[in-house]
């Protein structure tokens, strides 16, 4: 994938030069006018997610001339439009890696200056002098004790906030202003307490859904009034709303998950999960893809057009506790009360590796940036770069209100460096740097939109609402050429056919060519790794040293000398 | 400790004034646009339906003929001016830009005008009839094309001026008075004179002007005729390939100056070089080809319409096989007319239809049709490409949009990028079904749509017929031939 490729840099003049274009890898030339980095390019030409399902697409086939089948393309006229369009597809992949020295933000940061700092050190009282006024006034605490604990969300531009308490009070406030909007008490008659057990925003920050004990209920952001009661969705215990196909989901104790259209109100689909309450779900940003984890430890994925799961994983040895998933779509973190929290490679459904926590995990969330956060007991860690490797250290830590509370939510705000946790006495906003995207796209998620550019937005964001159909594992494969379903059936065969076929078992020969020690002697002849080079310099300083220097060989290179040496029809293998 | 974190106000992001522009931030990044295909499917689909919501390819009919149009003619260098002929024997020139007749003559010919073509300069007009005649008529008239046009051609027009040119300094209301008089004037029954006339001891089927010298040429019953303007008899007379039948149509080459290429009734296509004495080349199709047109922008290749409904593309070097069969109509293909941009055609057909052809594309772009509209017997191109006028059965003239759905007149520059973009993601899908359905569908009349499904199945049939041959003969003695392969019965070298 990209992220392997190696820095180099890239030309944008030779890109658009004729034979340079299919081999992006190949054609780092130092010759440069406008620079750009491979990378960069990679990150915009490659959408094509390769997942192992994914393998001889068009994507992979294309430089070879081989069609959806692995064919060989004859039609030299498609061969050309495909070329083309490749071409095109590099080129504009060109121009927008030139186009982000007009971004105007740098993201944040820390720098230790020595080996002794630890970033995970500071706090955010030794942090607020070093910001900027603005933003060191992201850094308080709400003391919300009636109502707690609190849990928090915020809206896509990441300029809403929505506090839940968990007995029946709902605030939204502006994050950047820190001005309430609206505050609601919804409690059953004004005596008994209500239970609200979450809440999302729906398309924008105009109108939010709560799951409260009976019902989700939609209200309206400005006046506060209930707009709906979605009777279908009974008891649930978590929401989620997916924007661009404008669904409301939910699941809940009965462990049915409900999909409801929220511009035509219709129900879309229910699944019949089969494995009890659930009250972890989130979506996958990347294709919309619904992820569950389940009280047996199992993590689902569904999607509304298939009755199914799409994916059922064994993450855990006991309840899957929280579950977050990075904005790539690659990658996803589950929490489980077995103390473990596990990083999964989406594309393979691999566990890449797994922390322990000291202490229940009670929510975790991934910022646009990759930095974990995760809420345990009265602390939040931020764990940077602890998706892609395995981190040491957290990134940054901070103890709510200096211990006292347990955190119920984590949220990253985005767009910005705050991070907001709702805990059992109300609600933290704490400032760490570089968790946010630094550049915003105002035709996306404008948090700065006045009224005409909310309502342009909304009107837009309807004309293009997908079906909910489309949501599928890869949302690249919309558009592009269905395989030949034999092809795939004999793929499919071949494979497990492989997979059922018992190991070829190896004799414990214990003479001979083939013992086993020399067995192992073969295979490791060629391989060369750290220790072999070391020994190898050893020797051959010591040979040196006792006056020797040409003398010491290594057996393939004494091999090499004596096939050239030899001559005949053999030696030109040597050379 | 350097440290340093995100920072917005909310006064650097947002414009201070109503009146200024509001403040954009980019970011490309795919990972922040996810969805993005399906969201352009999306797209793709409601830019399909618009395309199709705003297909109104009509524009307007011109009365004024009260016969079949039989013939037409483009200026060659000029938008507005165009000239029809009527099997009345009625000559009539048009003003496209106000729909106007701007010049008439009922008592041209007293037999049908077969053939009408504008002069090289552009500044007369012939026609030929089968009343054996042929006439030069100027093409002096004013058009509403705009004044400054008028102006440059008052310069350089002296000789073929009629009189009401010579005022052109006058204001605007007299010169619509102006126009109006012309029109009385001439629809009196005697009718102006020509400027010339040939008589010939033949009849004339078609015509057309040499692009760049003072030439035409003529296809009559016995023959191919060259004329200059200048002398009485031809200066030139092939009859090709001896015992030919009568010549159907005449084609000058627009880039090679001696080259013809005509049709003729024995369902010949023949090219000459006027520069040897005699034919160059000649092939046979299976039916009779009622028209040819050379492209515009590749001249070797020329298309005719052929009597069997289709129309077959050749390169003028390979005649022995056409480069592509254009299927489609339900009837004999009487008139082709090319796009000056030389991708697109368009073909008038006794179905009642007019399709409209990518060059290299076997089916049409588009078919457009009216309900009182009857057999098509003339189509063009205006010289911009963006309009098509097509003459038929029903007297009338109808000018009709190249681009169905193409709004007239100036476009913002915003509305253009959105219409860019619309058509781009229309491209990007239309092999999907959902995309192709919409952007293919046509509501066609019962007849046209009976008609093609009939000749579907005659197709499936022969095809299985055919099959069934190969299928049973011994192998290697049938071979299966294409559509292409079969077409061409016969080719003379």
């Amino acid at each position: 994938m990209s992220s392997d490729v190696a820095r180099g840099v890239y030309s944008s003049k030779h890109s658009k030069s004729s034979d340079s274009k299919r081999n992006l890898h190949n054609s780092s030339d130092p010759v440069l006018s406008t620079t750009v980095t491979l990378t960069a390019i990679d990150k915009y030409a490659q959408r094509n997610h390769s997942s192992k399902s994914l393998k001889g697409t068009k994507e992979k086939d294309r430089p070879n001339g081989k069609n959806a089948n692995g064919k060989k393309r004859k039609d030299k006229k498609a061969e050309a439009q495909l070329m083309r369009h490749d071409e095109k597809r590099v080129a504009a992949a060109v121009m927008a890696a030139e186009a982000e020295i007009l971004e105007t933000q740098e993201s944040g940061f820390i720098e230790t200056e020595s080996e002794m700092e630890r970033t995970h050190k500071l706090k955010q009282v030794s942090l607020k002098p070093h910001l900027h006024e603005q933003t060191s006034e992201q850094i308080y605490d709400l003391n919300l004790t009636d109502y707690a604990p609190y849990s928090v969300c915020y809206d896509r531009p990441g300029r809403h906030m929505l506090l839940t308490g968990r007995t029946g009070h709902v605030a939204i406030m502006d994050a950047l202003t820190r001005t309430l909007k609206r505050e609601l008490f919804l409690t059953d008659n004004g005596t008994s307490t209500n239970d609200i057990r979450s809440a999302t925003f729906l398309h924008n920050s105009s109108m939010f859904a709560l799951a409260e004990k009976k019902h989700v209920f939609i209200y309206d952001s400005t006046t506060g009034a209930e707009i709906h009661r979605l009777n279908d969705h009974i008891d649930p215990l978590c929401l989620d709303f997916l924007p661009y196909h404008w669904l409301l989901c939910s699941v809940g104790r009965a462990g049915w998950l409900k999909y409801t259209d929220t511009s035509t109100g219709t129900k879309v689909s229910e699944h019949r999960t089969k494995l009890g309450p659930c009250s972890v779900m989130r979506q996958n940003p990347y294709n919309a893809v619904m992820h569950l984890g389940h009280g047996n430890g199992v993590v689902t994925m569904w999607s509304p057009s298939v009755s199914q799961p799409l994916v059922k994983i064994l993450a855990h040895r006991g309840p899957v506790v929280s579950l977050a998933n990075d904005l790539g779509g690659n990658y996803m973190v589950t929490a489980g009360a077995d103390m473990q929290v596990k990083v999964w490679d989406v594309r393979t459904f691999q566990a890449v590796h797994s922390y322990f926590s000291r202490n229940a995990v009670m929510d975790m969330d991934i910022s646009q940036t990759g930095v974990l956060g995760i809420g345990s007991g009265t602390d939040v860690t931020f764990w940077k770069d602890a998706i892609r490797v395995k981190a040491k250290e957290p990134y940054m830590k901070h103890r709510v209100l200096n211990g006292g509370v347990s955190v119920k939510s984590t949220r990253f705000r985005p767009f910005e460096d705050v991070v907001g946790i709702g805990h059992s006495k109300g609600f933290s906003s704490v400032v760490v740097p570089g968790v946010g995207e630094a550049n915003y796209d105002s035709f996306e998620n404008n948090m700065f939109a006045d009224k005409k550019q909310r309502q342009e937005q909304e009107v837009r964001s309807l004309m293009d609402k997908l079906r909910p159909e489309m949501i599928q594992l890869n949302p690249e494969e919309i558009g592009g050429v269905e395989r030949d379903k034999k092809n795939i059936m004999m793929e499919k065969r071949d494979l497990s056919a492989a997979a059922d076929q018992k190991p070829k078992k190896e004799k414990k020969k214990a003479r001979g060519r083939n013992k086993i020690s020399k067995k192992l002697a073969r295979k490791h002849a060629n391989i060369m790794d750290a220790g072999k080079v070391k020994l190898i310099e050893k020797k051959r300083s010591e040979a040196e040293a006792t006056g020797r220097g040409e003398g010491f060989m290594t057996p393939a290179e004494k091999k090499r000398k004596k096939g050239l040496e030899e001559g005949g029809a053999l030696s030109r293998f040597f050379k | 400790m350097k440290i340093k974190a995100l920072s917005r106000s909310i006064e650097s992001h947002t414009r201070s004034n109503s009146g200024d522009i509001k403040k954009l931030s980019r970011n490309l990044d795919p990972k922040h646009k996810p969805l993005e295909r399906a969201r352009e499917y999306t797209r793709a689909i409601t830019a399909a339906k618009l395309e199709r919501m705003f297909a109104k390819p009509f524009v307007a009919a011109l009365e004024g003929h009260v016969d079949s149009v039989a013939c037409s003619a483009a200026s060659r260098g000029h938008l507005c001016p165009f000239v029809t002929g009527g099997v009345d024997g009625e000559i009539r020139v048009w003003d496209l830009a106000s729909r106007k007749t701007v010049w008439n003559n009922k008592t041209s010919h007293t037999g049908g005008v077969n053939g009408v073509c504008v002069s090289n300069d552009g500044k007369t007009f012939f026609s030929c009839s089968s009343d054996k005649t042929i006439k030069q008529w100027p093409l002096g008239v004013r058009f509403a094309g705009g004044r400054k046009e008028k102006r440059k051609r008052k310069g350089k027009q002296k000789g073929v001026l009629d009189e009401s040119d010579d005022e052109d300094s006058d204001s605007e209301e007299e010169e619509e008075e102006e126009d109006g008089k012309v029109t009385d004037q001439t629809s009196s029954s005697q009718g102006p004179a020509p400027l010339n006339s040939w008589l010939f001891n033949d009849t004339f089927k078609s015509m057309d002007h040499h692009w760049n010298e003072e030439q035409f040429a003529t296809a009559s019953d016995e023959a191919v005729q060259v004329w200059s303007h200048h002398r009485s008899n031809p200066i030139q007379e092939y009859n090709p390939f001896s015992g030919t039948d009568s010549c159907n149509v005449v084609r000058w080459n627009p880039s090679e100056r001696s080259l013809l290429a005509h049709t003729s009734s024995d369902r010949g296509i023949g090219l000459h070089d006027t520069r040897a004495s005699s034919s160059l080349r000649k092939t046979v199709l299976q039916m009779k080809s009622n028209c040819l047109e050379w492209n515009p922008m590749e001249p070797m290749n020329f298309v005719v319409g052929n009597e069997d409904h289709n129309c077959y593309s050749f390169d003028m070097r390979k005649l022995a096989q056409p480069t592509m069969v254009h299927k489609g109509h339900v009837g004999a293909v009487l008139s082709i007319g090319w796009s000056s941009t030389g991708r697109e055609f368009v073909t008038g057909s006794y179905d009642r239809t007019i399709r409209i052809f990518g060059y290299r594309s076997g089916t049409a772009r588009d078919s457009y049709y009216a309900k009182r509209m009857q057999r098509v017997f003339c189509v063009n191109y205006t010289a911009d490409a963006k309009f098509i006028v097509s003459g038929s059965d029903d007297t009338n003239l109808r000018i009709w949009k190249a681009r169905s759905n193409e709004k007239l007149g100036q476009k913002l520059v915003r509305e253009e990028r959105s219409t860019n973009y619309r058509n781009t993601l229309v491209k990007k899908f239309e092999h999907m079904p959902e995309v192709r359905n919409i952007v293919k569908s046509r509501n066609l009349p019962k007849f046209v749509k009976k008609q093609s499904a009939m000749a579907q199945i005659q197709h499936a049939s022969a095809k299985r017929k055919e099959g069934n041959i190969i299928k049973h003969s011994k192998k290697g003695t049938v071979e299966y031939k294409g559509i292409r392969g079969k077409s061409v019965v016969k080719e003379y070298e």
